[in-house]
C-alpha cells in the first residue's frame, strides 16, 4: 500500500501540488487522471523521489520513505525511449539489473516478459529495429523485469496500439494480483476507466476525486424525452427516491433504484423515450474540471 | 503490499528467491496450474465427505490433509494408505538428494501469475557504478568509434616501426664517417683497412667540432699520455654502422645523453599527439552522446530512481577510462613488441619510462575530460553547452600539441610537464630527451589525479543536481527539499507559511540552474502549458491572495517564457 499525504509542491507563485493525498493498495491497479498540468508528472516523480515535495509525504506500508527507498519500483517516464542501438533483451537485463536482481533472473524476466508480450522473437534485435508499439511494450517489460514492489507508469498508454494495450493490461493487472500496487498516470479518461480499480482525478494539483472506479461512476441516470419537459421535470421533482432532476432538450435525473424510476415514469404523459444511462467518467469529471 | 525487502538494506549476499514459472504467452495469465486447482478441490472435498477425500487420497497433499481431516477411515481408504506406502518402499535404500542437489522447483502456491522470478543482491553504489560502467564501456566497444580508433593506432604503430627501420636501413646503408687526429696521409690506409671514411683532425677539439658540426658520424680521439684506451667520441646517438668495423666493438661517449634519438622521439611524440586525441576524442563523444540520448530518452531518470545517480555518472566516466587504458596497453604492447621483435631492444626499453609517464598523465587527463563532459552535458541551452564542448575541446587540443612544439628543453616544457592537460606530452617528451628526474612523473601525476577527482566531484553533483531537479517544471532537488523539510519541521507553524515560500524561492534559483527544460517533454507542456500554467496560478494566487498580492505574476510568466525559450533552442 502506497500514500501520499497532503504532498504540496510550489514554485514561486505556481501551485504544481496542492495538499494531494490518495492510497494505491495493493494488489490493484490506480489510475492517476487529469488533464494537462493537473500536476500528474509531478506527483509522479514526486512518487518515485526524483523531486521533493514542498509538504506532506510519500508512505510504503506506513513507512515513509526517503531518498534511495524506491529501488525496487518499477518506473516508467513519460516521453521514454530506450537505447535505439541496444539489443532489447540486453537493455531490459541491464535496467533490471539496477534493482539488484541477479543476472540470471533478469535474463528469464526478459523472456517471460517479451513471451507475454509477444515480442519473443525480437530479443536479439536492436531497439531501432522495432515499430513504436512494439519500442512501448519493451518498455513495460523493462520496467517489470525486476518484478518491482510498486509500479509506477507516467502517460501509462502511450504508444501502445489496441493489441498491445490488451497484452500490457493483461500483464500488468497479473503484476498487480502478485499484491504490487501499480499506480498508472494517464489523461486517457477512457482507458483509465476501463482497466484501472481506482481512480484518483486531479485537477490543478488538487485530488478532486478518487475511489473505485464504481463508486465514482455512481448510480446510472435515467433520461426520458418528453414534448413537455418542463411538465415532466416539475412531476419528477415531486417524487420520493428521485433526485438531481435536470431539464434540456431532454429531462435527466436520478433514482434510488431501477423500480422507482420506471414507477415514476409511467406517471408521466408523453414519454416518448426512456433510458438508463451511466455517464463516464470524463462526462463526469472531465468535462466539469 | 511490498512483498520483497530492499535490496540495499539488506547486508547478506544471499540472494533471496522465490522462483516462478515462465507464461507461455499472455493467455496463460490468470490461468491456475492445475495441479494446484485438483488439490484444492480435493481439499475442500475432503472436509465435507470422507469418501469423496478417498478418492482424492492418492495426492500427496491431499493425503495430508486427509490424515487430519478424517481418522475414521474406510477400508478403500486405508487400501490407498497401504499403496502408497508400497510406493515408499520402493524408494528405500537410495540416499536423500542433497538439499544443494534437489532440484529447485518453485511453489505452486507462491507462483506469481507473470511468472517472474525474484533473485536479489545486494547494490551498493559500487555495484550500480560498476553495471553502468560495464555497459557504457561495452556499447562503446561495439560501437565503430571504438574498432577504428583501435584499428588506427595498430596500423599507426606498425607503420611507425616499419617506416623506423627502412630508414635505418637506408641510413646505414652509406660509408661511416670518422675523424682522426694526426693521422695525415696514413688515413688512406685505415680507409681501406677499417672500410670507413676518414677525416684527419689537428687535434681533439677539432675532431670534436667536427662531430658538432655534424660532419663525420665519430671522432676517434687517442689518450695524449698514450697509457689510456682511445675513446670515441659522437654527438647524440651511437654511431651503430662504424663500431661495427672497428673491433673490439667499442661504446662511443655521449656528449648529451637523451633516452630516446631525437630522430626518433619528435615523430614519437607526434604520434604520441595523435593517439591521445583519438582516444579522447572518440571515447568522449561517445560518452557525451550517450549522456545526451539517456537525457532525450528519459533513462536518466529511471536509472536516478533506481541506484544513486552519483553511482551513475560515476560509471560513465570509469566506463570510459577502462577503454582508454585499453587503447593505451594495446598500442604500448604492439610498439615494445614491435621494437623488440626489429631488433631495437635498447630503443624499447629506453622509451619504457616516457611511455609509462604519459599513459598514467594520459589517462588521468581523459579522467579530466570525460568529467567535464559529463558537466557539459547537464547544462542547460544548447548554446551554452555549445560553449562548454568548444571550451574542452580547446584545452584538451592545446594541451596536447603545446609541449611538442615548444620541446623539452626549458622552464617552460618544465611547467608544461606537471600542468594538467600538458603533462601526458609534456612530461613524455621530456623523459625521452633525458630531461626529467624521477620525481617529476609522479608530481605530474599527482597534479593531474587531484585535478581529475576535483572535477569529477563537480561534474558528479552537476548531474546530480540535473537529474534530481523537476525536470524544467515545479521541483527542487531532493537533497535541498530534505533540508528544507527540516528547516520547516523546526520552524513554528504560523511562520513556516513565510518561510516556506522564502524557501521556495531561493530553492527555485538553484533548479532553474539546473533546469532541464531541454527535454521534449516539457518543451511542449511548457509551451502548452502557459494558460493553464497562469490559470493554476490564479487559482492558488486566489488562495492566497489574503497573504500576498500578484506581484511576482510577472517574474514568474517572465521565467515560463525564458523556460520555454530555452527548450525551443535545445530542441
Amino acid at each position: 500500500m502506497l500514500t501520499l499525504k497532503e504532498v504540496s509542491l510550489r514554485k514561486g507563485k505556481r501551485t504544481y501540488l496542492d495538499e494531494a493525498s490518495f492510497t494505491a493498495e495493493a494488489g490493484r491497479i490506480t489510475a492517476i487522471v487529469g488533464t494537462r498540468s493537473a500536476g500528474r508528472t509531478e506527483l509522479v516523480r514526486i512518487i518515485m523521489g526524483l523531486i521533493a515535495a514542498d509538504e506532506g509525504t510519500v508512505e510504503l506500508e506506513d513507512f515513509e520513505l526517503d531518498f534511495g527507498d524506491r529501488q525496487n519500483f518499477g518506473y516508467l517516464p513519460a516521453e521514454r525511449g530506450g537505447y535505439p542501438n541496444m539489443r532489447v533483451l540486453d537493455q531490459i537485463v541491464y535496467l533490471a539489473r539496477l534493482h539488484g536482481i541477479t543476472l540470471g533472473a533478469a535474463e528469464r524476466n526478459a523472456l517471460t516478459l517479451l513471451g507475454h508480450l509477444e515480442l519473443a522473437d525480437r530479443g536479439y534485435a536492436p531497439l531501432k529495429n522495432l515499430s513504436g508499439a512494439e519500442v512501448a511494450r519493451v518498455d513495460i517489460a523493462a520496467t517489470l523485469a525486476a518484478d518491482p514492489d510498486v509500479v509506477v507508469i507516467d502517460d501509462a498508454f502511450a504508444g501502445l496500439d489496441a493489441a498491445s494495450l490488451r497484452l500490457v493490461t493483461a500483464l500488468l493487472r497479473a503484476h498487480a494480483s502478485s499484491g504490487a500496487p501499480v499506480i498508472l498516470a494517464t489523461d486517457d479518461w477512457e482507458a483509465a476507466q476501463t482497466f484501472a480499480d481506482d481512480v484518483i482525478i486531479l485537477s490543478q494539483g488538487r485530488v478532486t476525486a478518487s475511489g473505485s472506479v464504481e463508486k465514482l461512476l455512481g448510480a446510472p441516470h435515467y433520461r426520458i424525452e418528453t414534448t413537455d419537459t418542463e411538465a415532466a421535470a416539475s412531476a419528477l421533482r415531486t417524487r420520493t427516491g428521485i433526485s438531481d432532476v435536470r431539464e434540456g432538450s431532454t429531462v435527466s435525473f436520478r433514482a434510488d433504484d431501477a423500480k422507482t424510476a420506471a414507477a415514476a415514469v409511467a406517471e408521466l404523459k408523453s414519454v416518448k423515450n426512456f433510458e438508463s444511462v451511466r455517464p463516464t467518467l470524463a462526462e463526469q469529471y472531465k468535462e466539469a474540471l | 503490499m511490498a512483498r520483497k525487502d530492499n535490496g540495499a538494506n539488506d547486508e547478506s549476499q544471499e540472494p533471496r528467491v522465490s522462483k516462478g514459472t515462465a507464461g507461455e504467452g499472455i493467455d496463460d495469465l490468470g490461468i491456475p496450474v492445475d495441479d494446484d486447482v485438483i488439490e484444492d478441490e480435493a481439499t475442500t472435498d475432503e472436509a465435507e465427505s470422507d469418501d469423496e477425500a478417498t478418492a482424492t487420497g492418492a495426492t500427496k497433499g491431499s493425503a495430508a490433509s486427509a490424515k487430519q481431516g478424517t481418522e475414521a477411515k474406510d477400508p478403500a481408504a486405508k487400501a490407498s494408505d497401504a499403496k502408497e506406502a508400497d510406493e515408499s518402499d520402493a524408494t528405500d535404500g537410495l540416499d536423500d538428494v542433497p538439499f544443494e542437489l534437489a532440484e529447485d522447483t518453485p511453489d505452486p502456491d507462491e507462483l506469481p501469475e507473470t511468472g517472474l522470478v525474484s533473485e536479489f543482491v545486494d547494490v551498493g553504489s559500487r555495484q550500480a557504478a560498476w553495471l553502468v560502467s560495464n555497459r557504457e564501456s561495452t556499447t562503446a566497444m561495439r560501437g565503430p568509434y571504438f574498432l577504428v580508433t583501435a584499428a588506427v593506432i595498430i596500423l599507426g604503430v606498425l607503420a611507425a616501426i616499419v617506416s623506423g627501420i627502412v630508414a635505418d636501413a637506408q641510413k646505414d646503408s652509406g660509408t661511416p664517417t670518422m675523424a682522426m687526429v694526426g693521422v695525415g696521409e696514413q688515413a688512406q690506409m685505415y680507409e681501406q683497412q677499417l672500410g670507413v671514411e676518414i677525416t684527419d683532425a689537428k687535434d681533439a677539439p677539432a675532431a670534436e667540432k667536427l662531430v658538432r658540426e655534424g660532419k663525420v658520424d665519430a671522432a676517434f680521439i687517442q689518450d695524449p699520455s698514450g697509457q689510456g684506451q682511445p675513446t670515441i667520441i659522437a654527438l647524440d646517438k651511437q654511431p651503430d654502422a662504424l663500431l661495427e668495423k672497428l673491433a673490439p666493438k667499442t661504446e662511443a661517449t655521449l656528449l648529451e645523453t637523451p633516452a630516446v634519438d631525437g630522430a626518433v622521439a619528435t615523430p614519437l611524440l607526434w604520434g604520441m599527439v595523435a593517439l591521445s586525441l583519438l582516444v579522447v576524442a572518440t571515447l568522449g563523444t561517445a560518452l557525451y552522446q550517450n549522456l545526451r540520448l539517456e537525457k532525450r530518452n528519459r533513462i536518466t531518470e529511471i536509472i536516478a530512481a533506481t541506484i544513486p545517480p552519483r553511482a551513475s555518472a560515476s560509471g560513465r566516466i570509469t566506463g570510459m577510462l577502462t577503454l582508454v587504458i585499453v587503447h593505451l596497453v594495446v598500442a604500448a604492447v604492439i610498439t615494445e613488441l614491435g621494437l623488440s621483435l626489429s631488433g631495437k631492444t635498447s630503443l624499447a626499453f629506453a622509451m619504457l619510462p616516457g611511455l609509462g609517464w604519459f599513459a598514467l598523465a594520459l589517462l588521468l587527463t581523459a579522467w579530466s575530460v570525460f568529467a567535464l563532459l559529463v558537466w557539459a552535458s547537464t547544462v542547460v541551452g544548447s548554446k551554452a553547452r555549445a560553449t562548454f564542448l568548444t571550451i574542452i575541446g580547446v584545452i584538451t587540443v592545446a594541451g596536447f600539441f603545446a609541449p611538442v612544439l615548444i620541446g623539452p628543453t626549458g622552464t617552460v616544457a618544465k611547467v608544461l610537464s606537471w600542468t594538467p592537460f600538458t603533462s601526458p606530452l609534456g612530461i613524455a617528451g621530456r623523459s625521452f630527451a633525458g630531461q626529467t628526474d624521477w620525481w617529476e612523473g609522479l608530481v605530474a601525476a599527482g597534479i593531474a589525479l587531484v585535478l581529475a577527482v576535483i572535477l569529477h566531484a563537480l561534474a558528479s553533483g552537476a548531474y546530480v543536481r540535473s537529474v534530481l531537479s523537476g525536470g524544467g517544471r515545479g521541483g527542487k532537488t531532493v537533497k535541498m527539499s530534505k533540508r528544507a523539510q527540516k528547516v520547516g519541521a523546526v520552524a513554528s507553524p504560523k511562520s513556516s507559511a513565510k518561510s516556506d515560500s522564502t524557501a521556495t524561492d531561493s530553492d527555485d534559483a538553484d533548479s532553474d540552474d539546473s533546469d532541464t527544460a531541454e527535454d521534449s517533454t516539457d518543451d511542449s507542456d511548457t509551451a502548452v502549458d502557459e494558460e493553464s500554467t497562469a490559470a493554476s496560478a490564479k487559482e492558488s494566487g486566489a488562495k492566497r491572495s489574503s497573504q500576498k498580492s500578484d506581484e511576482k505574476s510577472d517574474a514568474t510568466d517572465e521565467e515560463d517564457a525564458k523556460s520555454a525559450d530555452e527548450s525551443r533552442d535545445d530542441k
